[in-house]
């Protein structure tokens, strides 16, 4: 597990069966107002880099609940969206900048699928984040990794 | 559950900021019309309940890092254009 190198002091210790015990400092931990989709009871994540490698651990601060994310620009070529006030507004960001995009994986047997459909969107600053569910038809669910152009 | 019968055109209202419409109907398709604050998401029940079944799919055994540094194998295109984001 990725361990900030930055003075931040590490506050909280999550408790994970997946990952074992691990630190996580107050600038990774992230408030989820509205949950993800479905699931809104958990609200607050800590969201870590996994050492040596593109992935990130979204995981629930109290809850065995953990999904593994990838920034969308490795997942996807061509990936945009727009998104409205009101979730704007819940992140409490300016500009586009202020926000980063995560796909949600889903690995299943060898094979990798990330959610194109309904991405993480995390805002470093207000320490916010969402499941942003995009309205455009073409952005599957289930978008399979190996069949990304180009690899 | 509340049961109300309404003809193309009538309306029925969900608090004080939510509208639906009965647009038309063309056999067993009812085709409604929504006018909702901005802050209230509409979305079809089917896209909701795929999402979270996807999501509880993803989140049900999620690889662990020695399965992640493995995937990271099967998809060098995953590790070559690596960056912070």
């Amino acid at each position: 597990m990725h361990q900030a190198a930055k003075p931040p002091a590490a506050v909280r210790t999550v408790n994970s069966r997946a990952y074992g015990a691990f630190q996580v400092t107050e600038d990774q931990i992230y408030h989820f107002p509205r949950g993800l989709v479905g699931l809104h009871e958990y609200k607050d994540y800590a969201l870590i880099q996994v050492e040596d490698g593109p992935f990130y651990v979204l995981h629930a601060l109290n809850d065995e609940l953990s999904f593994i994310l990838l920034p969308a620009h490795l997942a996807a070529d061509d990936y945009g969206f727009r998104i409205d006030d009101a979730t704007v507004e819940l992140l409490q960001i300016q500009k586009p900048e202020d926000v980063n995009t995560f796909v949600i994986v889903n690995a299943i047997d060898d094979d990798l699928f990330v959610n194109l459909k309904a991405p993480i969107l995390t805002a470093p600053a207000s320490r916010r984040g969402c499941q942003f569910i995009i309205d455009d038809p073409s952005y599957p669910i289930r978008h399979p990794l190996l069949r990304k152009e180009g690899s | 559950m509340l049961v109300l019968r309404r003809k193309t055109g009538e309306s029925v209202m969900i608090g004080d900021g939510i509208e639906v419409q009965v647009l038309g109907v063309e056999g067993d398709t009812v085709k409604l019309g929504f006018s909702a604050p901005p802050d209230i998401q509409i979305f079809r029940k089917e896209l909701v309940e795929s999402i979270l079944q996807e999501n509880l799919e993803a989140g049900k055994r999620p690889p662990n890092q020695e399965q992640l540094r493995r995937l990271l194998d099967r998809f060098p295109q995953l590790d070559s254009k690596q960056e912070r984001v």
